[in-house]
């Protein structure tokens, strides 16, 4: 990674502060962030009291940690599209009251589709905490709404290379086989996947527009794919509601 | 905690140039030329320091050269913030727990569920069967109230269904979601919810909602015990439990204030003054 301000070099402690505790749950020493970034302990040390001085770190006198800190996490909550998540909130709520299953906002960040809102359902556990969690475009009903806006060529090179990795039987391999699919949700203003990214799941989903048109979201509810199966027709009503009605707020 | 204004010397971590970024309207572009005016920064420096930031994942540059904090940095806070709950819970419920001697949990809602996610149980010698992991309906759940506090009436009735809650041990337990909603609204006002028996005989509990960086209900943390000796001392654990929600929200990133809970034994007189009409019946003591 090639940093060149010193602003940078304090903030590249604090993404690794970030990252350290979003994926193992603990925050960093001096000597555990020299093995991270290569800089001497000393400057290490220099860099994360300034962050503590500003509240974007936070030390933990027993363990002598490192961890982000409550100025950090107030910027978060300004991340993305603050506007898009306090419009779609209520909508995906009260969706996911309707149906009974998990309810997801995504929108399409580093080639994938990132839930940036998620409200669970009685019947999976597992879902409480979506939230962050990253799929692939091209075997999720998000991931096609999200790609409908492309050209050919540009959904080609945003998926990466054939054979396109699927979990579920129903998954495309081939590009062309998932712009036939991007296509049908184009044209229909929704989309469904059909157990491809995980053999037992079937979702639904529709796109979010902003007020210039464009797609910025999808809505999407992912459940069982007996469950989802059974009434299809009805969800795809009712999340093209709830991806409108978040669209007029917008 | 109340959020600082932004700082008036410039920030040595670039907090100035974050905030400006984090607050910036919609209404036209953020560029890297009209950041650095709003931060009364050296264009060139602003220009290099959002390469940086560029390059960190922490702000991400649309086609209209418009800048903002990324999708990526507010998905890694959401995991980060996942994880804090449980982690940074535990401590504050085994503080309850050895502090006043009662069982203490850390409950979420999924739908129509509550999941308890952690525990601590005080004493080894009597300890009873753990909850971690289990689910029961919410409103058979010592935190239900708190759970459904953001939802609307309508939202809940919703959520509930037409039909008859869900049984319930004991003749004092809420028998309607009239009577839920009525606890709902006290945990709206008062920011803690006692339940006397409402939800099993014999059982009292005091929770509290605790929130997290966007806002939003995450869980609640609810102390259980049999019901003369959680009612005998409410306030004490009314304020512990306050108090750790409290703490809880911070560490999750919650900047709001909370406000001070009144003394629940109190509210509690009000509303059962309240009820002891003609219509309530059932009113054992």
């Amino acid at each position: 990674m090639s940093i060149h301000t010193n602003i940078g070099r304090r903030l590249e402690l604090l993404a690794a502060l970030l990252e350290s505790e979003a994926a193992t749950g603990r925050g960093l020493g001096v000597v555990a962030m020299s093995g991270r970034v290569r800089r001497e302990k000393s400057q290490i040390s220099r860099g994360l009291a300034a962050l503590v001085r500003e509240d974007l770190a936070h030390r933990d006198l027993q363990t002598l940690e490192f961890a982000v800190g409550p100025a950090m996490l107030a910027l978060a909550a300004r991340a993305g599209s603050p506007g898009l998540l306090l419009a779609a909130h209520p909508v995906v709520e009260s969706l996911s009251v309707e149906v009974g299953e998990r309810v997801d906002l995504v929108v399409l960040h580093e080639r994938q589709g990132l839930a940036v809102d998620s409200v669970a359902s009685s019947s999976t556990v597992q879902s409480v905490g979506w939230t962050g969690r990253r799929t692939p475009l091209y075997c999720t009903a998000a991931g096609r709404v999200l790609l409908a806006p492309y050209a050919d060529a540009e959904i080609a090179a945003l998926v990466g290379p054939e054979p396109l990795s699927v979990a579920g039987p129903n998954g495309p391999t081939a590009i062309r086989d998932l712009l036939a699919r991007v296509d049908l949700a184009r044209h229909d203003g929704y989309a469904v996947a059909v157990r491809e990214l995980d053999p037992d799941v079937t979702a639904v989903a529709a796109p979010v527009h902003d007020a210039g048109g464009e797609v910025v979201a999808a809505v999407t509810v992912a459940g069982p794919a007996f469950r989802v199966e059974a009434r299809t027709a009805q969800l795809i009503d009712v999340v093209r509601d709830a991806a409108s009605r978040i669209s007029l707020r917008l | 905690m109340a959020r600082r204004p932004a700082p008036q010397v410039a920030s040595a971590c670039g907090l100035d140039l974050l905030q400006a970024i984090a607050h910036h309207g919609s209404a036209e572009p953020l560029t890297t030329a009209r950041l650095a005016a709003l931060t009364a920064r050296d264009r060139g420096l602003v220009s290099r320091v959002v390469d940086d930031l560029c390059e960190l994942g922490l702000v991400e540059r649309r086609d209209d050269r418009h800048l903002q904090l990324s999708w990526g940095f507010f998905a890694t806070a959401a995991r980060l913030v996942e994880r804090r709950l449980v982690d940074r819970g535990q401590p504050l419920l085994d503080r309850i727990a050895a502090g006043h001697d009662e069982s203490v949990y850390l409950v979420r809602r999924h739908g129509t569920q509550s999941i308890t996610v952690a525990e601590a149980v005080p004493g080894v010698s009597v300890r009873s069967v753990s909850w971690l992991g289990r689910s029961q309906p919410v409103v058979r759940g010592d935190a239900g109230p708190v759970l459904l506090m953001d939802l609307s009436s309508a939202e809940v009735r919703r959520l509930l269904g037409a039909g008859p809650l869900p049984p319930a041990i004991g003749d004092r337990a809420l028998g309607s979601v009239s009577e839920l909603e009525e606890q709902i609204e006290l945990v709206r006002r008062n920011g803690v919810c006692v339940l006397d028996e409402q939800v099993e005989a014999g059982v009292a509990s005091v929770g509290a909602p605790v929130r997290d960086f966007q806002g939003r209900l995450t869980a609640a943390i609810v102390v259980v015990g049999p019901a003369p000796r959680v009612i005998g001392r409410v306030d004490q654990l009314s304020a512990a439990v306050v108090s750790a929600a409290h703490e809880l929200s911070l560490l999750l990133g919650y900047t709001r204030p909370v406000p001070a809970a009144a003394p629940a034994s109190a509210e509690r007189q009000a509303v059962r003054g309240a009820r002891s009409t003609p219509t309530a019946q059932g009113e054992r003591r």
